[in-house]
């Protein structure tokens, strides 16, 4: 378990406009471009590394690593990618060596590779035999929005998450919480789109699960 | 043998659009959710789901909570950087900047 979430500002992504700028600025050596790079991408980096080495600390050191690979590629970057995805690549390309050196129970490639059996997500008892529901979901009231928001809900999410298997806790953490794109989750993780979205589905099922039986324990139905 | 012919047989049918899917049941609905918000449904499928949708409620609050349950996720913010982690990373900037 990682500490509790705080509260810090919302950095916006780089737009792409600003792509070129930045890489101006960091091959000029500014210290302020770099730390504003470091502040958006690093705690995603070193929690994406978590899923391919054994521990938070050996992952805090894989993003350091991947800072290094940063910089000394620099004159080679042509912009082919973002900047964005450039960066999580070189991060996913360490971190995989390093997984595969530390020696993981399980074999190091198939972290995104495997999808695992192809589950229902939703209890097959909850379904007549015909497959229409006999057990529907319950209403989470008028308006749940704030409740969602609440401290407490957004706990339980991110709880929820974390209990995830690593390959669909980055996934959802990629694409729901840090908004990136299919693609851009895609590429960085070498998943096809089908797969990406298998994870995708069985995280997103599994945290509408945890939220149904908050609502349906609170009496909100 | 015989059965996978006829199983070819009738999806080749319904590629030619000769003979219609069945409709899909709610057990299938759940499971295309994230297709379906992805935009990446073949189009009679999605026409199949839509109009499942229009004729269940149990389904259209399904995909409405699958929805609230995505916007929920995107508020989750990460944590801060450590100011630990950001002094090195600085410090190994200025190596970096002075060879």
């Amino acid at each position: 378990m990682y500490d509790a979430p705080r509260m810090p500002e919302v950095l916006e992504p780089l737009p792409a406009s600003d792509e070129a700028a930045v890489l101006a600025a960091l091959r000029a050596g500014d210290e302020a471009a770099f730390t504003r790079l470091v502040e958006m991408y690093h705690t995603s980096m070193v929690r994406l590394a978590t899923a391919y080495v054994p521990s938070y600390a050996v992952a805090e050191e894989v993003a350091q690593e991947a800072w290094l690979g940063v910089l000394n590629g620099l004159d080679r970057f042509e912009g082919r990618s973002s900047l964005k995805t450039w960066i999580f690549r070189i991060l996913t390309n360490i971190a995989k060596t390093r997984g595969a050196r530390e020696q993981r129970s399980q074999p190091f490639s198939s972290v995104f590779d495997d999808v695992g059996e192809d589950e229902a997500t939703v209890d097959p008892d909850r379904f007549a035999k015909e497959g229409h529901w006999l057990l529907a979901p319950s209403g989470w009231g008028d308006s749940p929005e704030d409740k969602l928001e609440s401290a407490e809900c957004q706990a339980l999410i991110q709880a929820t998450i974390e209990t995830l298997p690593p390959n669909q806790r980055e996934v959802i953490r990629l694409r729901d919480v840090m908004g990136w794109t299919s693609e851009e989750v895609c590429n960085t993780l070498e998943l096809s789109e089908t797969n990406q979205r298998v994870l995708l589905h069985r995280a997103r099922a599994r945290v509408r699960k945890a939220l149904e039986m908050y609502f349906d324990g609170a009496g909100a139905g | 043998m015989e059965r996978l012919k006829y199983v070819w047989v009738g999806e080749l049918l319904q590629r030619l659009g000769l003979k219609k899917k069945p409709p899909i049941v709610c057990r299938e609905v759940v499971e295309l959710v994230t297709k379906y918000l992805e935009d990446a449904l073949p189009a009679d499928d999605r026409t199949r789901f839509e109009t499942h949708l229009t004729a269940c409620p149990h389904c259209t609050r399904y995909l409405e909570q699958f929805r609230q349950t995505i916007r929920a996720t995107g508020q989750l913010r990460e944590e801060d950087l450590a100011p630990e982690a950001k002094e090195n990373l600085l410090a190994a900037f200025r190596t970096w900047k002075a060879s």
